[in-house]
């Protein structure tokens, strides 16, 4: 596995794990207005989730081998077509929240203002993690092919 | 100057003069009427960037050259750039927004909001792949030769 994989396998599974703590600290946020005074509710899986990801870049950074690549012209291919892919859900998914928007609201409604953020942050990591799942796959069906 | 540069700077004059056009003529149009229907139709010329492939044709033939390694390297650093930009510009733009119209529960914004800021952020990708295109040549000087 180089360090192109590495670190796509390991911004998946920062997302595995950050997006049930937000989503938690969210909800909690919103229903009851403050958060419980609980493990998950001190904002703990959040430190977690950082030493995690800290920790894992330490990891992919030291080299198994000294004769270990960074990335070679295939990596550089992949990750193109992975940066084409995620331009291309951009806008599919804008439209798609767009036409949502209207169709629930109406073309005069109007939406808050934390919500247009909310928004614009959740396109910015769904793409994020399409970006991350088009690298895996892709290494996924060159290993497919090549056996 | 060879057909990227050609490219940029048309997509840059289409841009601003769409920007200027569509300005002007909302403005007026708020000055006399109080109100703006007809202006932001101007906004139509943008249509002329899709007319690119034909209006700068790829060279014909088998001793024409599209484009060299420098070409391209340009060309790839250009959309790397833009699209780097983009994302930037388009969150810090969401939390603009958030200071601009008030931290409060009830400030609100229309549905259209959302649309106009996918093409604002459209544009200024355009914009600054145009430009980082021909700073660029601008630094090698190789553009002007051709």
């Amino acid at each position: 596995m180089n360090q192109t994989q590495k670190r796509a396998w390991l911004s998946l599974a920062s997302y595995v794990i950050g997006i049930p703590c937000l989503a938690y600290i969210f909800i909690m946020l919103f229903t009851f207005g403050r958060l419980p005074d609980s493990f998950l509710g001190r904002g703990w899986p959040l430190v977690v989730l950082w030493a995690f990801i800290v920790i894992g870049w330490i990891c992919i950074l030291r080299k198994q081998s000294p004769a270990e690549v960074d990335s070679d012209e295939r990596d550089k291919l992949i990750k193109r077509r992975a940066v084409l892919i995620g331009f291309v859900s951009v806008w599919i998914l804008l439209a798609a929240v767009s036409i949502i928007l209207w169709l629930i609201l109406g073309l005069d409604g109007a939406i808050p203002v934390w919500f247009l953020t909310i928004i614009n942050l959740c396109v910015f990591s769904v793409i994020a993690l399409i970006f991350q799942i088009a690298i895996i796959v892709q290494y996924g069906r060159s290993k497919g092919e090549k056996s | 100057m060879n057909r990227y540069q050609k490219l940029a700077w048309f997509n840059l004059i289409v841009i601003t003069a769409t920007i200027i056009i569509t300005s002007a003529a909302v403005a007026i149009e708020l000055r006399m009427r109080g109100y703006s229907t007809i202006g932001g139709w101007f906004v139509a010329i943008l249509v002329l960037l899709k007319f690119n492939p034909f209006l700068f044709k790829k060279p014909q033939g088998r001793d024409k050259v599209l484009c060299d390694e420098r070409d391209s390297f340009i060309i790839k650093r250009a959309r790397s750039f833009a699209h780097t930009t983009f994302w930037i510009v388009f969150i810090v733009s969401s939390f603009a927004v958030h200071i601009l119209m008030g931290m409060g529960p009830k400030s609100s914004v229309p549905t259209i909001t959302l649309p106009l800021m996918a093409v604002g952020g459209a544009l200024f990708m355009k914009i600054v792949c145009s430009v980082a295109i021909l700073v660029q040549y601008g630094r090698g000087g190789k553009g002007a030769k051709q």
